[in-house]
């Protein structure tokens, strides 16, 4: 489904969701950027083929949140819960996109979220691939300094995917950890970028060399918020980050 | 023995050599109220007596300055007291629905009102302060972590075994589901099913286990997510508590010796630190001005001064002009928000009775009784001596909103009832509980003694409402002229009307006529023509009658004789002005046994008064006439065009005259007119508005022309109570008109005769030709023409066809 699209705009935002990772801040943020972009917005979501797979087993169970209930299921029950999901999500893209007059898509596919995350598009600016924190619903108080992961690989538009974030965390004080460049120089301008956001909110950064990066992912004791990630990653590293880091990861062209 | 009077007895004049003042200016004027004597100490003995019921009723007409008096009396009374209390609702913290009530010194309900606003303001900015500290965010992020640590440790730990283990722990829409893994893909039934037997059973056996553990988690979520709220709470406290005890210790110090305020303050802070949310904002830093502003809204730390006493000097005395229940007792009231109507503790509204508490409360009896409910809440909080304010509409079940039951009051209060004579005498007599509660009678009296003593304190009097009106002064004439006119109200001329409100109109009247007249003061000719006007504009009717009767419509002589046909007096009264005028009476009497038919009676024209005196006259005649002997008589009497009621028995003897004149066929003159009642012994009673019936036949003569003829016969016993007009005066002393007194019927019939009564001798025969020896032989013929009739055994039909026999 898609909403009237003018010809003038131009990128994509893309928000990649399954079950696991459809957190209605995700679709804030996504809609934010597109906004600030003024691009297009496509949601996507993802009906896990494992899930609906595994579904079918004969000993396979639901065990429902918070009550912990047991109840048995199978493919079809699993798909109609599914598509539900989804129902929910697409409405509420379109209410977050009208309000900011953000021209959107909606998609249902059948795959992996991390199969789809990863496929390169030239339109795309930014792939917002949601994910569960830890398999528990986001607290709504966050007292905690905000933390995000942004790796720098000459990504055009990465300072402005930094932006956004940081603005959608308020007055809260953040932590951004910068994984430089492979070759460990950043412009001039990203520089001066960086320290004029640190001056205007209440930021600090930590800067790290690439080396450090796997460090950092496999570090389960470290929570981002999110992870800003250049899409010049190689693959194998993208793949990597986005297994092991259990936060909404923003792919920037 | 009749008597004809001169003009010395027809008006008593007020003697102006006893004045030794030239006007009203140079007179003191009265610091006591005239005549009221008993009615003044009743007043003072019911506000001083302490014990229980000793309520007052003041009762008088209205006009006698009854409220005046007691508002004075009790306020000089009240200004001497000690200050009373001032009362406040506050919040029950346990039970809202059950406001407290707090009774403290004077003044301080106000202070404490303003002390709680500040408190809460301050707690406004405070709180939220303490909250955005870098100290509590620290202790907060502290629990948060640890909280989604040991939350995110559980989940983690078994993810990581079952991975371990070959399985994958998945999201649904609405749980977790579980699943063996290889290559990272969860199986599908097909690739699970090439799988052999025992790995199958395996498999299915670790899913189970895992799934048992994960359930365990599950379960225990929001035993983790109880233990962070509280330790979020208990934080939240702690903060709370520091700040809210460090605010409110200043306000307890000041209250500190009073226990109820400091039972409170405990209370609030207990409830401050419970509920520390509602004292931070939404979203930004507070501010001083926003937390102004949000005190309104914190109903439950407000102070509800119901009763403050601050600007009462000594003991409250309330006046309460509208004593609805609400008014008397207080109210609760509501507002609508969306559609709802809410209340609490700070709708709730003293009344008058609250108000007064510790004083007094004058109220009008009358208003009290109109109003639906007042005088059995009145009479409610008197018995139970404590004030339960709810609203009239819960009370009769009429709303089914859910309201306050706030705290009752202790009342002590004395409470004043002014009213006319006639309501205190019909709840004596109706309600049992009044002479409980009102056990102390203020009567005032409508007249006082009329002598030198009480002249001159009446000359003060007018002085007093001449000077506290404002009016210009008086002169001795006027002032003598006005004494005059205040016998001629009293209806008597020797007593003084003490009706002060119509004194207050004669001098605003007599005020305004000087006035118009360019005078510095109020003469005589000013208060006369005061008089004369007011006369004047309530006299339409009384020309109107008049009219009638000298235009021959309504037939009454004035001169002449005639049988059977007698001119009484009558008084109407239009409003609050009365006058005299004449009736006719004819009679009729024939043999039958019907005794005396009173036509009024019989056509319920007639009040229980006028049937009285018809049955009085009618045993006279049976007394006088025929002692030992039936009277075989049917007479019967009416007022000739009279169309509405008549009732008093001031004409019974002009009915018995006329009665004797229809059996002794004896003229009597129409030059005369009488009035007076008669007993069984034909003896003349005094009767009312004597001075109006003679003016009102005088009125009449002197429009057709006086002949020297006419007057009235009165009762001997009405003499004291003449004050006529000077037209009639001036005619009398002229020899022109005539007022004659009468102590019997015999007087009067002579003198409407001309002839002689006659007394019974020891044989009860009265002399020959007299007025009675006639009477009695009619008497006799028809004993006889009864007898005969009798004898015929046709009764029956000598009482049907009566007229026949006559």
């Amino acid at each position: 489904m898609t909403s009237d699209a003018p010809a003038t705009v131009t990128g994509l935002v893309v928000l990649t969701v399954d079950s696991e990772s459809y957190a209605l801040t995700t679709v804030d943020l996504a809609v934010d950027m597109a906004a600030s972009l003024k691009s297009r917005i496509q949601g996507l979501f993802i009906e896990d083929e494992d899930l609906v797979r595994a579904a079918d087993l004969p000993f396979t169970r639901e065990i429902t949140f918070p009550s912990a209930q047991e109840r048995t299921t199978d493919a079809s029950m699993m798909r109609r819960s599914l598509r539900t999901m989804g129902a929910q999500f697409k409405q509420y893209l379109e209410t977050r996109a009208q309000a900011s007059q953000v021209q959107w898509s909606y998609d249902y596919i059948q795959g992996r979220n991390l199969k789809v995350g990863l496929v390169a598009n030239p339109n795309v600016i930014y792939t917002i691939m949601g994910q569960a924190i830890y398999r528990r619903p986001q607290s709504t108080h966050h007292h905690r300094p905000r933390k995000l992961l942004l790796i720098e690989n000459h990504s055009p538009h990465l300072y402005n995917a930094l932006e956004v974030v940081v603005r959608s965390f308020g007055d809260e004080p953040v932590e951004v950890v910068r994984i430089k460049n492979n070759n460990g120089n950043t412009k001039i301008d990203a520089i001066r970028q960086y320290s004029s956001l640190a001056e205007k909110r209440n930021l600090t950064i930590l800067e790290l060399q690439h080396l450090q990066l796997h460090k950092i992912i496999a570090d389960s004791s470290i929570v981002f918020d999110y992870a800003i990630v250049s899409r010049h990653e190689p693959l194998d590293s993208l793949n990597q980050i986005c297994t092991q880091l259990r936060c909404p990861i923003i792919l920037v062209s | 023995m009749k008597n004809t009077l001169t003009p010395e007895a027809l008006y008593q004049h007020c003697d102006l050599s006893q004045f030794v003042f030239a006007t009203t200016d140079d007179l003191t004027p009265l610091d006591v109220p005239l005549g009221q004597q008993r009615a003044l100490e009743a007043i003072e003995f019911g506000i001083d007596i302490e014990h229980d019921g000793y309520n007052l009723f003041v009762l008088g007409g209205s006009g006698l300055g009854k409220h005046q008096l007691v508002q004075q009396i009790v306020g000089d009374r009240a200004a001497s007291e000690a200050p009373r209390s001032d009362w406040c609702y506050i919040n029950n913290f346990d039970d809202a629905q059950k406001p407290r009530v707090l009774q403290l010194p004077v003044g301080m309900g106000q202070k404490f009102r303003k002390d709680m606003e500040s408190l809460t303001e301050d707690l406004l900015t405070s709180l939220p302060s303490s909250f955005q500290s870098e100290e509590y965010r620290n202790r907060r992020q502290e629990i948060e972590g640890d909280f989604q640590e040991r939350q995110e440790q559980a989940f983690k730990q078994l993810d990581k075994d079952a991975e371990e283990r070959g399985i994958a722990i998945k999201r649904t829409p609405t749980g977790y589901t579980l699943g063996p893994v290889i290559d990272g893909q969860l199986y599908g039934p097909e690739e699970f099913k090439k799988l052999p037997i025992e790995e199958q059973q395996r498999l299915e056996k670790l899913i189970a286990d895992i799934q048992i553990e994960l359930q365990d988690i599950i379960r225990d979520m929001p035993l983790l997510q109880r233990e962070h709220h509280q330790r979020i709470k208990a934080l939240n406290q702690e903060i709370t508590q520091h700040t809210v005890e460090q605010l409110i210790a200043w306000i307890e110090n000041v209250y500190r010796d009073n226990v109820e305020i400091s039972n409170y303050l405990a209370a609030a802070k207990k409830h401050a630190i419970e509920n520390v949310q509602f004292f931070l904002p939404n979203q930004n830093a507070p501010n001083v001005e926003d937390a102004s502003n949000r005190v309104a809204e914190f109903h439950e730390y407000r102070v509800n001064v119901i009763v403050d006493n601050t600007d009462t000097v000594g003991a409250p005395v309330v006046y309460e002009d509208n004593p609805t229940y609400q008014n008397l007792i207080g109210r609760v009231e509501y507002v609508s928000q969306m559609g709802t109507l809410l209340t609490d503790f700070t709708l709730i509204k003293s009344g008058a009775l609250l108000r007064a508490n510790g004083g007094y409360l004058i109220l009008d009896a009358q208003k009290v009784l109109t109003h639906a409910f007042a005088w059995e809440g009145l009479k409610r909080v008197l018995k139970a001596q404590e004030i339960k304010i709810e609203s009239l509409e819960e009370m009769l079940s009429l709303a089914s909103t859910l309201s306050l039951q706030p705290e009752s009051i202790p009342v002590k209060v004395k409470v004043i009832l002014t009213g006319e004579p006639t309501l205190y005498y019909l709840l004596k007599e109706y309600d049992r509980e009044f002479s409980q509660l009102f056990k102390v009678a203020a009567d005032f009296s409508q007249v006082t003694e009329r002598n030198a003593d009480s002249v001159n304190l009446y000359a003060r009097l007018i002085a007093s409402v001449q000077k506290r009106n404002g009016t210009r002064s008086l002169d001795r004439d006027s002032v003598g002229r006005i004494i005059e006119h205040a016998s001629r109200a009293a209806d008597d001329s020797e007593k003084l009307s003490l009706h002060v409100e119509s004194l207050t109109d004669l001098l605003h009247e007599a005020d305004y006529w000087a006035g118009k007249s360019k005078c510095s003061s109020i003469r005589l000719e000013d208060v006369e023509k005061a008089i004369e006007k007011r006369r004047y504009r309530q006299d339409k009717y009384r020309e109107l009658m008049q009219e009638q009767i000298i235009r021959e419509i309504k037939l009454i002589d004035t001169d002449g004789e005639t049988t059977s046909q007698v001119n009484a007096l009558s008084v109407m009264q239009v409003g609050d002005y009365s006058f005299g005028q004449p009736s006719r009476i004819t009679a009729t009497a024939r043999l039958g046994r019907g005794g005396v038919i009173d036509i009024e009676r019989e056509v319920k024209l007639g009040g229980h008064l006028h049937s009285k005196g018809v049955m009085i006259l009618s045993s006279y005649l049976a007394s006088c006439f025929a002692p030992d002997q039936p009277l075989p008589l049917s007479a019967s009497l009416v007022f000739e065009q009279s169309y509405g009621m008549v009732d008093g028995d001031s004409a019974s003897a002009a009915e018995l005259c006329v009665l004797l004149s229809a059996l002794g066929d004896i003229p009597l003159k129409q030059s005369l007119a009488v009035t007076g009642s008669i007993n069984q012994r034909g003896e003349i009673q005094a009767i009312g508005g004597v001075n109006e019936k003679i003016e009102g036949f005088f009125d009449i003569c002197q429009a057709r022309g006086l002949t020297g003829d006419q007057g009235v016969i009165i009762p001997a016993a009405n003499k004291v109570h003449l004050m006529l007009s000077k037209d009639v005066r001036q005619a009398v002393t002229e020899h022109r008109f005539h007022i004659y007194t009468a102590d019997h019927v015999n007087d009067v019939i002579e003198l409407l005769s001309g002839q002689v009564s006659g007394t019974a001798d020891s044989s009860g025969q009265f002399p020959e030709n007299s007025i009675n020896r006639r009477v009695k032989d009619r008497i006799d013929q028809l004993q006889s023409l009864h007898q005969k009739y009798a004898g015929q055994g046709d009764d029956k039909k000598a009482d049907s066809d009566g007229e026949d026999a006559t």
